[in-house]
């Protein structure tokens, strides 16, 4: 092959003799090399050399084309004539061209060929020849080719689907426009000047600036497309309104935009029926939206923005212009109505409520329809909205007067003219035995019992006299016959015109009212019932008191003249006033005794007072029984020796400390002990005894020589102011209070008090009291409330402590005597607290606030206030006739963890 | 030397009474008749060894009486023991706070009277 160049340089250079030897050779390399066809031939167009890249393109040998004129062989029936024309014009002409041309190989193979034909000069300027350049361009043209197609289909589309064109070099301002976008505006494709001008000479003057701002967006990179409905006006005089819309699609360097293309829409007709609804709307009030669902703006009618008090440029069309004004509390039901309408088509139309401009929410009524692509997916949705506030305010407070009406106690009937009802509400139907629903359409006369017709007419004829409705009361029968006592109000029911068109009545059943009436009387009369009671408990309390003052000065007063007549009879036996006689002395004795019996007839009397009054102050402790025997002794020593008695004295060994109040036993034992003086015969014995009960207690029995009762005097023996009849012993005297006394305060003790008696043998009066173990004290304490059938009510135990008392932990006790009651029981422990059972009690609070301030008066009022803090606690509170298991578990429990912190 | 006892109670006779029996046991007695009357005896006469005093007075009641002696220093000293017809224990309790020596019930036993009172001044007998 270098052989070959070399030679055909030698006679290439032969006949270019204006180049260098050099230069040819050179170009002899780059022809020999190249992958493009190189063909040399002369003025004739005669092959004189091909090179390899010819070859390789059109399958001819060198050998095989020598001579030949390559277009005879290279162009086929498919080559354009007109290329293949001007190529051979001017290679005929001796110039050179350049074309593109479709050729055929030797295997018949089509190719697309750039060629350039420059011709071959000698040094006179002589055409020697040409030489041919020839690319391989298949490939790119037929892309071109293809897209030409395609843009000519594409125009096809777009003249078909009534698109105008436009085509922009904005430079320039040069503007290709298409026949179609001509025609819109009634102008042929020749009339229409390829200027931006044209365009501005159509456009409405009111679009020019938002058009030029919108275009602007665009070229500024705002906007990703340009899009803008305008008017343009037509050659004829009327508007077109077209969606313009395009894209910059070639920019400079420096980011300008060079060249634009779009298209015009004619939307005149949809835009003509968009104002004529608009103009419709306008007129009823009805407003349009349009939301795109994807892109979420939402088309919102200048109306649709009036009816909210808004001009139309003040809200933005988008959906978030809709939601911000839709109240909170219907947007669910907005959502669920919209969520229903796109998924299963029902019907979008609902009642909600905007926010208007001025604040307040007005309610409206909207319809919509949905546009929904292939798959179902919701695309677009648009529908109207109408201004419903003043009926739906009026439908509201309509239902609210209906829920009234549905829901009144009362019956309310409204009845035609013609005497027929037309509507009842539950109540009524209720009243007169009617299912719900049952009384419309039936006659009201079925409800008027025969004799109250009459009465009704005049009744309803006072309707109208004056402004207030007549009110009367009568009767109704009922479905089941049964009468009612009813009280009514009637008026008219006017129509919208103002006349009248019914009656309406409301029936009140007064059976019940009457009843009610009569309930609320007796509470009235029960309340003054409660009122006097408590008026007249307090006067009897009062009473009380006075009469418990009485007697306490009765028996003071009592007492001092017995004072003196005891002591002058006494002085006088004591011979102070001189020698007296043995018959004087005996008289004297006879006074005495009479006025000892005198003194212990007015205590009596006063102790059962103050029993009664509950008055009597109960202070009890652990007490050692001899004590006790000692403290009476003496006085009935001197009792029985009046009346030559011996008295005999036992106490049994190893007793326990009782938990007694020591006076009141002492009085217990003297009540008794004088009794049985009283009762026995001169020289008989009488003997007081102490010993243990097998129930644990500590029974003391007081023993006498005396007549003995019969059985039937038992029973009444500790009736209070019975005395039994004694033909026996003319001279004893008194109420017979001594044994009920005596029983009183056993019974304060926790005791029991029995009898045993035989007829003219003589008694046995024993008593118990509990041995100081808190066991015993507390089922003492229960049992004898149980005892008491009159004590419903609760049992309470409270924790009591003074703060600043552990000096003095009498005084704790000596309060507690003074502000509780006789029959409650406190049980100090070592650390001068105590532990106070009572009983019955209501609310166990009250108790302990009662307590607290008796406590602080009983305080204040002894002569060196101690001013103590008082400390209580509440143990608990127990039915003592449900708990007492409970109760005294409880009670130990505290008593023993008490003792053990002791 | 007697010791003196001053009774003042008004009930004249029962004061009468007392007295007899108290000087028949060895005392010298002043009575008055009501308690202002027992205050000016306790102030102008001798001061008495001892007091017996009534709690039930038109004018001055007994505790009244015993709080105007308390609060003299003359006279703080003296027991005074309270004779009364009110058996209340209220009543008694009152009179201790009060610095009484004793409260005794009427009608009194005259023995158990002699003997407190023997018992007050004997308690005095170390101060003397």
């Amino acid at each position: 092959m270098p052989n070959f160049v070399s030679d055909q340089n030698l006679t290439i250079g032969s006949k270019m003799q204006s180049r260098s030897v050099e230069e040819v050779r050179r170009l002899a390399i780059v022809a020999e090399l190249t992958t493009n066809a190189v063909i040399i031939t002369d003025q004739h167009k005669k092959i004189l050399w091909v090179n390899d890249g010819f070859t390789r393109i059109t399958g001819f040998e060198h050998d095989e084309v020598l001579g030949l004129n390559p277009g005879r062989f290279l162009q086929c029936p498919e080559s354009d004539p007109e290329t293949t024309r001007r190529m051979s014009n001017a290679i005929n002409n001796g110039e050179g061209c350049r074309v593109e041309l479709l050729n055929q190989g030797k295997d018949g193979r089509r190719y697309w060929l750039d060629i350039d034909i420059q011709p071959l000069l000698d040094e006179s300027g002589q055409i020697t020849g040409f030489v041919a350049v020839e690319s391989e361009i298949t490939a790119l043209v037929e892309a071109r080719l293809r897209a030409e197609a395609a843009e000519r289909r594409q125009r096809l589309v777009v003249d078909g689907a009534d698109l105008g064109t436009w085509d922009w070099h904005i430079p320039s301002g040069e503007v290709t426009f298409n026949k179609r976008w001509c025609e819109m505006l009634g102008y042929k494709h020749e009339e229409v000047e390829s200027d931006v001008g044209s365009w501005e000479m159509v456009i409405h003057p009111e679009d020019h600036e938002p058009a030029m701002n919108a275009l602007t967006e665009h070229f500024e990179g705002r906007s990703d497309i340009y899009r803008f409905e305008h008017r343009l006006k037509h050659r004829d005089g009327s508007i077109v309104w077209v969606l313009d819309s395009g894209r910059v699609y070639e920019w400079d360097a420096e980011n300008n935009p060079i060249r634009m293309a779009g298209i015009h829409l004619d939307v005149t007709e949809r835009r003509l029926a968009e104002e004529r609804f608009e103009l419709a709307a306008t007129g009823s009030s009805v407003g349009i939206w349009d939301w795109n669902i994807d892109s979420g703006s939402k088309y919102l009618s200048p109306r649709w923005k009036s009816m909210l008090g808004y001009e139309d440029h003040e809200l933005k069309n988008c959906f978030d212009t809709w939601t911000r004004l839709l109240h909170p509390d219907d947007r669910e039901r907005c959502e669920t109505v919209a969520e229903a309408h796109f998924k299963q088509r029902i019907p979008y139309e609902l009642d909600y409520r905007l926010r208007h401009k001025h604040g307040e929410y007005r309610w409206f009524h909207v319809r919509g329809q949905a546009v929904w692509n292939a798959d179902g997916t919701p695309l677009r949705m648009a529908g109207s909205l109408e201004d419903i506030h003043e009926r739906k305010s009026l439908e509201l407070s309509r239902g609210r007067l209906a829920s009234i009406v549905e829901a009144s106690e009362d019956a309310i009937l409204s009845i035609s003219l013609e005497g027929v009802i037309r509507i009842a509400n539950p109540s009524a139907a209720a009243m007169f035995g009617f299912e719900p629903g049952q009384l419309a359409g039936k006659y009201e006369s079925i409800l008027i019992p025969e004799d109250c017709r009459q009465s009704e007419l005049n009744a309803v004829n006072r309707i109208g006299e004056s402004t207030r409705s007549p009110q009367y009361e009568t009767r109704r029968v009922r479905r089941d016959g049964k009468e009612v006592e009813v009280s009514i109000v009637a008026s008219h029911i006017f129509d919208e015109n103002g006349k009248i068109s019914g009656l309406a009545k409301i029936i009140r059943d007064i059976t019940d009212r009457r009843e009610k009436t009569a309930l609320q009387e007796s509470h009235r009369e029960l309340a003054q019932l409660n009122g006097l009671l408590a008026n007249q408990n307090q006067k009897l309390e009062e009473m009380s008191d006075r009469a418990h003052r009485f007697v306490d000065d009765v028996s003071h007063e009592f007492r001092t003249p017995l004072t003196v007549i005891k002591e002058y009879t006494s002085i006088i036996m004591d011979g102070l006033g001189g020698d007296v006689s043995e018959q004087q002395q005996d008289w004297l004795r006879t006074i005495d005794v009479a006025t000892v019996d005198l003194n212990t007839m007015v205590e009596d009397f006063l102790d059962s007072s103050k029993l009664r009054a509950g008055r009597l102050r109960v202070d009890r402790r652990p007490v050692n029984i001899r004590k006790v025997f000692d403290g009476v002794r003496l006085m009935l020593e001197r009792k029985a020796q009046a009346r030559q008695i011996r008295l005999v004295e036992r106490i049994a060994l190893g007793l326990p400390t009782v938990f007694a109040d020591e006076e009141k036993v002492r009085r217990i034992i003297m009540n008794l002990a004088t009794n049985a003086i009283k009762f026995s015969p001169t020289g008989s014995e009488i003997c007081i005894s102490a010993d243990r009960a097998n129930t644990g207690d500590v029974e003391i029995t007081i023993t006498d020589q005396g007549q003995g009762l019969s059985a039937s005097d038992l029973g009444l023996l500790f009736e209070r102011f019975k005395q039994l009849p004694n033909a026996m012993s003319p001279s004893v005297k008194g109420f017979g209070l001594g044994l009920n006394i005596a029983r009183q305060l056993v019974w304060l003790n926790l005791g029991k008090i029995s009898v045993e008696s035989t007829l003219g043998e003589g008694s046995a009066f024993r008593f118990t009291l509990p041995p100081s173990e808190p066991e015993i004290i507390v089922d003492r304490f229960l049992d004898r409330l149980h005892e008491c059938e009159d004590c419903p009510g609760r049992i309470g135990a409270l924790h009591i402590g003074l703060a600043n008392a552990n000096s003095n932990p009498s005084l704790l006790q000596h309060l507690l005597g003074v502000s509780t009651r006789p029959s409650d029981i406190s049980l100090l422990d070592r650390d001068g607290r105590a532990c106070l059972l009572f009983g019955p009690t209501g609310s166990i609070e009250k108790w302990v606030k009662r307590l607290e301030s008796e406590f602080h008066e009983s305080d204040s009022l002894s002569s060196e206030p101690l001013h103590h803090d008082l400390e209580i606690k509440i143990i608990g509170s127990w039915s003592f006739i449900d708990e007492r298991d409970i109760a005294r578990s409880s009670l130990l429990a505290h008593i023993h963890r008490d003792r053990h912190h002791g | 030397m007697a010791d003196r006892i001053l009774i003042i109670d008004d009930e004249a006779t029962l004061s009468a009474v007392l007295s007899i029996r108290l000087q028949a046991t060895g005392f010298e007695t002043e009575v008055a008749n009501h308690g202002s009357a027992g205050l000016a005896a306790a102030s102008l006469l001798p001061v008495p060894d001892a007091i017996v005093l009534d709690v039930r007075m038109p004018d001055l009641d007994g505790f009244e009486v015993n709080l105007h002696l308390k609060s003299n220093p003359r006279t703080a000293q003296i027991p005074v023991i309270f004779l009364s017809a009110n058996v209340q224990d209220s009543a008694r309790r009152t009179a201790i706070a009060a610095g009484a020596y004793a409260y005794l019930k009427k009608p009194y036993d005259p023995i158990e009277v002699i003997q407190t009172l023997r018992d007050a001044i004997q308690a005095r007998q170390p101060s003397r």
